[in-house]
């Protein structure tokens, strides 16, 4: 009895593994561009050298490009294996490229290909690019990481909390606006800047001052009909101030003639307030400091204090009404407010059957008032001047 | 007993053993006293000045009879006096160095044994920075002696028993008669007293038969101790101690897993500190058996885990090696375990030798030749520091055993077989029993009172029961008013 | 052969053990699916059905308290009726192991090892089970403690890191779901969570030390479970929101995927869903010393021949059961098996009521 369960025991242990690979037989991919042509998918995989360390300089890429296509997703990613002798690794995928080919048809094989897979992690982000294509962007080489070529993910999530302007699209909230009703999305956009024929050059990280580089654009949005509107920085600022994404963003105001003054927001919380008739109402409140002072008056006197406060007021709300007019004007809800009116005043508007970018959003009135609290910061009590 | 049938039978065996001296004493007229003494057991000096002085003092002959016989009995200056019955008894008694002394149908044998030991050292398997420093020797009385000295109570019992049959060992089994529980001597002395065998060398062959249950466990279930400062502290929690003759080993019974984390210099350091150390005891003996599966299995199966900068690092050293992961692990570790078991057995003066070879093989040379990667040095050498923590041989086995059964499995199946190799680990230690009890007492199940001293330890001063799970009488350590 | 003692304490490590092995992939999708955005309410209302169900089981603890289920069906039954409820109660029991293990399996083929054959996992992971089989009750309450403090730690640091992912919009909109759809949620989830406590019939009250407090701790301990599951489900719906919970088959184990601690510990899903696993097994292997139990009454053979036995009568069915139901997985999929589970509690909540009304009808002396 117990020479059988011994031989059952080995015979077991011989079985082979079937999920075992070692590492040097990887292919980390760190970045993915997805695109379409005619009816066949373009994908392109951005995959990690693994380059022999402690040498001087760099002699060769630290990264390589592979492109495949097919009918699928799952074709086109498979028959890059006819190109590449590693096996596809990939969880540390850092960013994803959605070309606008693909936004204008149906988004549903992507999404459905990228939440299906059980290795891909729900943090990378999601971004597209309006002027170069996906695998101009995976192939550059300007800011050289040994982690990821161009570390577009680092400056995506900086430039979110560090400049305002910008916005980070994590996978995670992608697929949730995709499935909710009344919100579209929004894209940080990708470009190269200066000449996009040499970005893929490895000579060109030799030189201090680079002669293409990547730069996040501004925020980009598509409706239902796969038109793109591009938001400048004033309405990018007002989108970011509604959904509560402002973290350190800075903020000049002009105060006369070539004068201006700038404020760094600490916090910033806005909602919406419940429709009253026809009006919904949005509420803000601000804090900030006063990092740039260059106009006329004494900084501590306390009604230039209330002044200054007054003019940011109006500059903030200036952004927020560009926002929402330019949301009313495309007939793109990206801010989301259908989606809070679904949630919260669900007999306003009936979802599903009603179209409520073309109707509801649209005949929608709104009514803007923000608090704005400012402090003083730094070494200097009063000013230069 | 019939003398002169005696007599031939002890000069039969003289021819054989030279060694056994006979020495006919004539005290009057057709009365002789034969002294038997084996020479190289006894001590030559105390035959002469105890026993055959008295036979040179001459105002003893001419006296009667009786009077005689009665002297030799009573008088001579020997206190270990013992009355020989039988044959089997003489042959005992004259090879554990006692002097026979045969007149007139009356055989005594008196104790006049020689020192065959090495003097009260410190202990060789058990270093001390701080308490007491001797340890136990081979010799039974002497033993008894430190301990003895330590307990002076008047509960403090001794059981002998004689184990092997050419043998004739003698062991001891102590417990205090105020705290032990009797179920527990008894099952010890009957365990013993039931032994068929015919010598034993050490009282660690006795492991086997005290613990019949646990054969197929591989944690180490009985304990032994060289040091005396630990035996009563054992003595004082109601556990029960075996001793013998020329075993400078004493076993402890019962023995529970957390006894093996336990030190008898924690209660002479600060309770922070000792507890510290518990912890850290704890925490690499967990680190010593997974380390190098975990690993294992991160690499070649869950690679997800590894932050990508230290992906692309491995995945660099890892390029150069010929070998699969599994292969590699395998071999530095059985270098490993060659390295340490030639440690333990080499002269002192060799030892420097030893560990150049060491430093090669698990060094530099290896890894600049191709056929290892350093973090695979770094593993194996993090698992086999950590399991030097542990001074007592026996837990060295199991956690050798249980890496390379969770090495295997990590092997086959990644993390979830890692899992269910610790999984059976685990089941194999909750179903372990001591004398009846769970070998993982207190731990689990968890008793929430005798947490003042399993891993993290309290004041002395505010320990003030004795672990109830080993004895439930007489449970306050009181102090002597 | 009921030898063993057991605290209070290692008593209600067993049942918070126990209780948990549904989580993952049963009750939490399907309480997600049906109940939607009020699943606290629907948690609240089977929280107090869980009670009521606490105290059935009261009831039938305390009557004969020297005897475990098999002993208090021969005494109170004849030996007809007798047999065929063992009968009734091992195909309900085994059925139950069966799914667990499947789940458990089926997750581990889709999770973990994606190309290693499934019968292959199956085996791995029975080996466990198999040598518990030899032991008794006492050694799975020691592992039952291991199981709780190590699983509620993980826990605890699953959702202490997850909480910076925490959005409270999530929560909205709080839709008055239908009635029939918050009780059927309710009722379901007391049953699957909560009715584990009836295998626990199978330990005789005496076999606790002081075994007066015995309902004090089950309280307790019930208590403390259900904070855990609502903090998990918590934790499911303020990260992922509704909609997005709803697409996967293991929401519990994709939310780990959003775990990203100062940029280094990232992708752990693999190691902080252990804890579930160790729930799910240790519930199989219980159920499968309940059946050895059950074939010791049953056939009246000795211990180590019941050890044998149920190797061959638990063990080898299982395994064939999963070899033969791997072309059918997807639709098994489909299937929500907390109606499965649900019914199968439900039905062994009767059967003990049934022999509590027939032994409380014959006054059956102690």
């Amino acid at each position: 009895m117990k020479k059988l369960l011994l031989c059952f025991v080995i015979l077991f242990m011989c079985s082979g593994c079937y999920n075992y690979t070692e590492l040097n037989e990887l292919g980390i991919v760190s970045a993915l561009s997805i695109s379409k042509k005619d009816k066949d998918y373009l994908v392109d995989m951005q995959i990690i050298n693994i380059l022999e360390s402690g040498e001087n300089g760099l002699t060769e890429s630290p990264i390589t490009v592979i492109s495949g296509s097919g009918p699928t997703l799952m074709d086109a990613i498979r028959s890059m294996n006819l190109k590449s002798s590693k096996i596809f690794f990939s969880p540390d995928v850092e960013y994803v490229i959605l070309d606008k080919s693909v936004i204008k048809d149906d988004l549903d094989d992507v999404v459905d290909f990228l939440a299906r897979d059980t290795k891909l992690s729900l943090n990378f982000l999601v971004v597209t690019s309006l002027e170069n294509s996906g695998k101009d962007i995976l192939s550059s080489l300007s800011q050289f990481n040994i982690s990821s070529a161009n570390n577009l993910a680092s400056i995506v999530s900086l430039s979110e909390e560090r400049y305002g302007a910008s916005y980070s699209l994590n996978f995670l909230e992608y697929l949730r606006v995709y499935l909710e009703k009344g919100v579209n999305h929004v894209y940080p956009n990708v470009v190269i800047k200066n000449d996009s024929k040499k970005s893929d050059n490895i000579d060109d990280l030799k030189e201090s001052d680079a002669d293409s580089y990547i730069e996040i654009d501004n925020l980009v949005t598509f409706n239902n009909k796969g038109e793109a509107t591009i938001l400048d920085k004033s309405e990018a600022f007002g989108y970011n101030f509604l959904k509560n994404h402002i973290k350190n963003a800075t903020i000049s105001v002009s105060c006369g003639k070539d004068k201006y003054f700038a404020i760094e927001t600490l916090k910033s919380n806005f909602a919406f307030d419940g429709i009253k008739g026809n009006k919904l109402k949005i509420r803000g409140e601000i804090t900030g400091e006063i990092v740039y002072y260059g106009c006329d008056g004494d900084v501590d006197d306390k009604s230039v204090l209330e002044e200054i406060t007054d003019s940011f007021k109006s500059e903030v709300k200036s952004y927020v009404n560009d926002t929402v007019s330019l949301a009313k004007d495309t007939r793109n809800d990206f801010i989301g407010i259908g989606n809070y009116i679904y949630k919260n005043e669900h007999d306003y508007f009936d979802f599903d059957k009603e179209d409520w970018d073309s109707l509801g959003l649209v005949n929608l009135d709104y009514d803007i008032s923000i608090k704005a609290h400012l402090s003083k910061q730094g070494n200097l009590k009063g000013d230069i001047k | 007993m019939n003398i002169s049938e005696l007599i031939k039978y002890l000069e039969n065996l003289q021819k054989d053993m030279p060694d056994i001296i006979i020495r006919k004493i004539k005290v009057g007229l057709f009365k002789y006293v034969y002294v038997i003494v084996d020479q190289t057991v006894s001590s030559s000096d105390r035959v002469n000045d105890f026993v055959l002085k008295f036979f040179s003092n001459k105002s003893i002959f001419g006296s009667s009879f009786k009077n005689f016989k009665n002297a030799i009995i009573s008088n001579i200056p020997a206190i270990n006096y013992k009355n020989v019955r039988s044959k089997d008894e003489l042959v005992e008694f004259l090879f554990s160095g006692f002097t026979i002394v045969i007149y007139d149908g009356e055989v005594s044998a008196y104790e006049t044994r020689g020192e065959l030991d090495r003097g009260i050292n410190e202990p060789s398997s058990e270093p001390v920075v701080r308490g007491p420093k001797d340890s136990f020797t081979e010799n039974y009385e002497k033993n008894i002696g430190l301990i003895r000295k330590r307990l002076k109570s008047e509960y403090l019992v001794l059981k002998e028993v004689t184990v092997g049959k050419e043998s004739k060992s003698k062991v001891g089994i102590m417990y205090m008669s105020n705290i032990c529980e009797d179920e527990l001597k008894n099952e010890v002395i009957k365990t013993l007293e039931n032994i068929n065998i015919d010598g034993v060398t050490d009282v660690n062959n006795f492991k086997s038969y005290i613990d019949n249950n646990n054969r197929f466990t591989f944690f180490p279930t009985c304990l032994y101790t060289e040091k005396p400062d630990d035996v009563c502290r054992y003595l004082l929690e109601g556990r029960v101690i075996v001793t013998m003759d020329n075993s400078p080993s004493i076993l402890i019974a019962p023995t529970f897993f957390i006894d093996f984390f336990h030190n008898s210099e924690d209660y002479y350091h600060k309770p922070f500190f000792s507890s510290f150390m518990r912890i850290v005891r704890f925490v690499s003996f967990f680190i010593a058996i997974v380390t190098p599966a975990l690993f294992i299995a991160i690499v070649t199966y869950d690679q997800e885990i590894i932050p990508v900068s230290l992906l692309i690092n491995f995945a660099e050293q890892r390029n150069n090696v010929p070998f699969p992961v599994i292969i590699e692990a395998f071999l530095l570790m059985f270098t490993f375990e060659l390295l340490y078991e030639g440690d333990a057995r080499t002269p002192v003066n060799r030892g420097t030798s030893l560990s150049i070879l060491g430093a090669l093989i698990l060094g530099d040379a290896a890894v600049q030749a191709g056929l290892i990667s350093p973090i695979m040095v770094i593993v194996v050498s993090v698992s086999a520091i950590s399991s030097l923590i542990f001074t007592y041989y026996d837990i060295q086995g199991s956690i050798r055993f249980w890496r390379y059964l969770l090495m295997i499995s990590s092997a086959l199946f990644g993390i979830v077989g890692f899992v269910v190799g610790f999984l059976i680990l685990i089941i194999n230690l909750c179903s372990v029993k001591t004398f009846g009890k769970p070998y993982t007492l207190p731990m689990l199940p968890f008793l929430k009172n005798e947490q003042a001293d399993a891993v993290i330890r309290r004041e002395i001063k505010h320990i003030k029961k004795r672990p109830t799970y080993i004895t439930k009488k007489n449970v306050i350590r009181e102090d002597s008013k | 052969m009921n030898k063993f003692k057991l605290s209070n304490l290692s008593f209600s490590l067993i049942v918070i053990s126990l209780i948990n092995s549904t989580i993952l992939g049963i009750i939490i999708p399907f309480m997600i699916n049906n109940a939607k955005t009020s699943v606290f309410m629907s948690l609240v209302y089977g929280y107090f059905i869980g009670i009521f169900i606490l105290f059935l089981f009261l009831k039938i603890f305390n009557f004969l308290p020297s005897k475990n289920i098999f002993e208090k069906i021969s005494s109170v039954c004849s030996s007809f009726v007798s047999k065929i409820l063992y009968f009734i109660i091992g195909i309900l029991v085994f059925g139950m192991a069966i799914l667990i293990f499947w789940r458990l399996t089926t997750f581990i083929s889709n999770e973990f090892l994606i190309d290693t054959p499934t019968i292959l996992i199956a085996i791995l992971l029975i080996l466990p089970i198999i040598y518990l089989l030899m032991f008794d009750f006492d050694v799975s309450s020691r592992i039952a403690s291991f199981n709780v403090f190590t699983g509620f730690l993980m826990i605890v640091f699953n959702v202490l890191a997850l909480r910076s992912n925490f959005n409270m919009e999530n929560f909205k909109p709080i839709l008055n779901n239908d009635f029939v759809h918050l009780s059927k949620s309710s009722i379901i989830f007391a049953l699957c969570y909560f009715a584990p406590l009836f295998l626990t019939l199978v330990i005789p009250k005496d076999c606790i030390i002081d075994n007066k407090k015995t309902s004090k701790y089950l309280f307790v301990s019930y208590s403390v479970s259900f904070f855990v599951i609502s903090s998990i489900i918590f934790t499911v719906l303020a990260v992922m929101g509704i909609s997005v919970s709803s697409l996967y088959t293991y929401p519990s184990y994709v939310v780990l995927k959003a775990i990203n601690v100062l940029n280094f510990i990232e992708n752990i899903e693999n190691v902080s869903i252990i804890v579930l696993l160790l729930f799910m097994s240790y519930t199989v292997s219980f159920c499968f010393l309940y059946l050895k139990k059950l074939i010791f009454y049953s056939f009246r053979t000795s211990e180590k021949n019941s050890v044998i036995y149920s190797i061959c009568f638990l063990v080898i069915p299982t395994l064939s059961f999963i070899m033969f139901s791997l072309p059918f997985e997807g639709f098994l999929n489909m299937v929500d098996m907390a109606y499965v589970i649900a019914g199968i509690y439900f039905l062994l909540i009767l059967v003990s009521l049934f022999i509590l009304f027939i032994g409380k009808r014959k006054k059956v002396n102690y």
